[in-house]
């Protein structure tokens, strides 16, 4: 390309008003847009402390009834219940705090940064698939042979230890299934940034 | 007002044509460029939170914006990149210009600088957004992290290779 051509480029690239380009007439429209901004990021605050004192709740709550005369199958279930607030939590809280995001002093730090979570978000993934996976069978093996000392005492099939079942088999394959489906969409992201990179070294 | 809201208003009454160019670069779909330019504004909202004044505001901008880009990108990685030339020529205009003739024949052109600019690597696509804003070599550098030298060869692949893509496409 040549330098007359760049530079006419440049002029008519320049002189190119796109803000209306896009689908809404809001983004062409500047205190739209700024409050627009200011709104998100008041809610990404206010929804941060909202997690922060659900999860206190939660944990006190659930932690204070571990520690009474429950059964050990209420227990089970509390310390599953406890086991999926507390890391959702502290991972909601680093989002929206701003600390889980990638801050790079140039691009090609930014990259390598982003390729470095993307991974750690897989691998973060995996685990929580792995533990859905292990941790599950070994409750309903607790729950069974619970079950099985007071079989006189419970009458089959609805009773508690069924609805405990079933209630732990629904945690821990929506476990399961949200952190396969998170792990293939940081897998793509990782993949993507990973070819972003490649070309930078080329 | 806070210095940091001062900022902030004057980042997007001053770069708000640079802003929604780049957006246009990275992204096809109206719905995802809404949401890009929403991404690259709070991403820009925070970011000024630790901007000191050290740096370059204008550079600054521009980098936050490109990061924030290349991100949405990553993240929907899935979704198809491309148009076909004859699908976005035959889009409504909307590029502002005094004349409709020329408004119309205008935004064609620039749409099929976009649409060339969307089958470039994202590197080539990030220099040469920056190169047409107006900056340096020299900030061109602070922004990508590659040095002033190798920001000059990579540019002119980057040129090269916009020429080839539209001379093919007959743009």
């Amino acid at each position: 390309m040549s330098d007359k051509q760049w530079q006419d480029l440049m002029d008519d690239w320049q002189a190119c008003d796109v803000a209306k380009s896009t689908s809404s007439e809001e983004l062409a429209d500047l205190k739209a847009l700024e409050d627009k901004t200011r709104k998100k990021a008041r809610t990404m605050s206010y929804f941060m402390w909202a997690d922060v004192i659900s999860v206190i709740i939660f944990v006190a709550f659930f932690g204070y009834l571990f520690f009474t005369d429950i059964t050990l199958y209420q227990k089970i279930i509390f310390a599953g219940v406890v086991f999926i607030i507390l890391p959702m939590g502290i991972y909601s809280v680093l989002v929206r705090k701003g600390l889980w995001e990638v801050k790079g002093t140039d691009t090609k730090a930014y990259l390598e940064l982003a390729k470095g979570r993307a991974l750690a978000g897989v691998k973060l993934a995996k685990a929580n698939a792995y533990a859905a996976l292990i941790a599950f069978p070994f409750i309903i093996i607790v729950m069974m042979w619970h079950a099985s000392n007071m079989a006189d005492t419970v009458s089959w099939p609805f009773n508690r230890f069924v609805f405990g079942t079933l209630f732990q088999l629904l945690i821990f394959a929506l476990m399961y299934y949200g952190a396969k489906r998170y792990q293939r969409k940081k897998q793509a992201e990782y993949e993507q940034l990973s070819q972003t990179l490649d070309e930078w070294a080329e | 007002m806070t210095k940091r809201e001062q900022l902030f208003e004057q980042t997007i009454r001053d770069y708000k044509q640079s802003l929604a160019r780049i957006v246009a670069t990275y992204e096809l779909q109206p719905a995802l460029q809404e949401e890009l330019h929403q991404e690259i504004l709070l991403a820009i909202w925070k970011a000024l939170e630790t901007f000191r004044g050290d740096s370059n505001l204008h550079t600054f901008i521009y980098r936050v914006a490109h990061n924030q880009a290349i991100n949405h990108l990553s993240k929907h990685a899935r979704l198809p990149r491309h148009e076909s030339l004859d699908e976005r020529a035959e889009k409504p205009a909307p590029i502002k210009n005094s004349s409709p003739e020329l408004a119309a024949m205008e935004n064609q052109k620039m749409q099929l600088v976009f649409n060339a600019m969307h089958r470039l690597p994202v590197l080539q696509r990030q220099l040469l957004t920056l190169s047409l804003e107006g900056l340096s070599y020299k900030e061109l550098s602070e922004v990508t992290g590659l040095t002033e030298s190798n920001v000059g060869v990579r540019l002119n692949r980057a040129k090269q290779a916009l020429k080839d893509v539209m001379e093919n496409h007959h743009v």
